[in-house]
């Protein structure tokens, strides 16, 4: 290698450069993996919001402080964080979340949903969500209810929101 | 430099003893959980006669009294001959499938006779003219030790969303 290279990439001090690089590495695995999880979207249920192929980074811290609100686009967790669910939140714990001829109803009362594009007839009986549940949804609605995940989901399993 | 090369050496030892702490046991669940992950998979253009082969296989993992609980509205699977049934008409119905593992976590009990397995399936299939679709849930397979075969003995699903 020419010395200006090696000069370049090991630096004057190989030692040194060694520590630096293992610092950024740490670096970068604790922030990807555990605050902005860079994640693909990956099938329809979020249309047109979300398209399959898109890039988005979840950022883990938040929900730290606060808690999901209504229309809040969260991240859920299976197995684990390496595949991830992306969904609306409707309704909040202690409600009940109902679909009658597509239009969602939350206590009894219809929800104005502007994000949704892909309006679909969805008849769904009510549920109530638990203390530390939330009503999740995806936007395309144009689906059939049958193919979609769609209900309550457990507080711990929340992952924290896209970035955009 | 002696001082880095010796920390080296030491992050590789760990490493080294990390995959032998393992143990032989999750190893080899692993690897059954790769021909799962294959042979119900049908790769495109796949002739309907290679379901045979993939049968066969996918008997060899399973115990004989299976169970596979697909979840709401697919009704649960039960025995060998029930799995065969629903694999055969899967089968002929896409044009492929593939189906990844993830978030793969092993717990063997301590009899090293039974092991559970918790992870998210990633499937993507094609049907006919149907876009392509694609789906995501998370699994829990109980294993049993027969013959000194890992097999499984159940598979659920968990609602994470219900």
């Amino acid at each position: 290698m020419a010395d200006g290279w090696r000069r370049l990439v090991i630096g004057r001090n190989p030692r040194r450069t060694l520590v630096r690089a293992l610092v950024v590495a740490a670096a970068a695995y604790v922030f990807f993996g555990y605050v902005l999880l860079p994640a693909r979207v990956e099938g329809a249920s979020m249309s047109p919001n979300y398209k399959t192929g898109g890039l988005t980074l979840v950022n883990a811290l938040a929900y730290v402080r606060s808690d999901p609100q209504r229309g809040d686009v969260i991240a859920i967790e299976l197995a684990g964080r390496s595949v991830m669910l992306l969904k609306r939140v409707v309704g909040l714990p202690g409600e009940t979340v109902s679909f009658r001829h597509g239009q969602v109803y939350v206590e009894g009362s219809p929800l104005d949903e502007p994000y949704v594009l892909f309006e679909g007839d969805w008849n769904l009986p009510p549920k109530r969500c638990g203390e530390r549940e939330y009503y999740v949804v995806g936007d395309n609605r144009a689906m059939r209810s049958s193919a979609h995940i769609h209900g309550r989901v457990d507080r711990s399993r929340i992952v924290g929101a896209p970035l955009w | 430099m002696k001082r880095t090369l010796i920390l080296i050496l030491v992050i590789a030892l760990c490493v080294g003893a990390y995959f032998l702490w393992r143990g032989g046991d999750e190893r080899r669940i692993r690897r059954r959980l790769d021909v799962l992950s294959q042979t119900v998979s049908k790769p495109r253009g796949s002739p309907d006669a290679a379901m045979f082969g993939r049968l066969s296989s996918l008997r060899t993992l399973f115990t004989q009294d299976c169970r596979l609980s697909p979840g709401n509205p697919i009704p649960d699977i039960q025995s060998q001959e029930g799995l065969a049934l629903a694999y055969r008409r899967a089968y002929s119905v896409v044009d492929w499938a593939e189906v990844d593992l993830r978030d793969v976590e092993v717990d063997v009990a301590e009899s090293r006779e039974r092991a559970t397995v918790r992870l998210t399936a990633m499937l993507e299939y094609q049907r006919g003219a149907e876009p392509q679709a694609t789906g995501a849930r998370e699994i829990e397979i109980d294993w049993e030790k027969v013959d000194d075969e890992w097999r499984i003995s159940e598979i659920a699903v968990v609602e994470a969303v219900r």
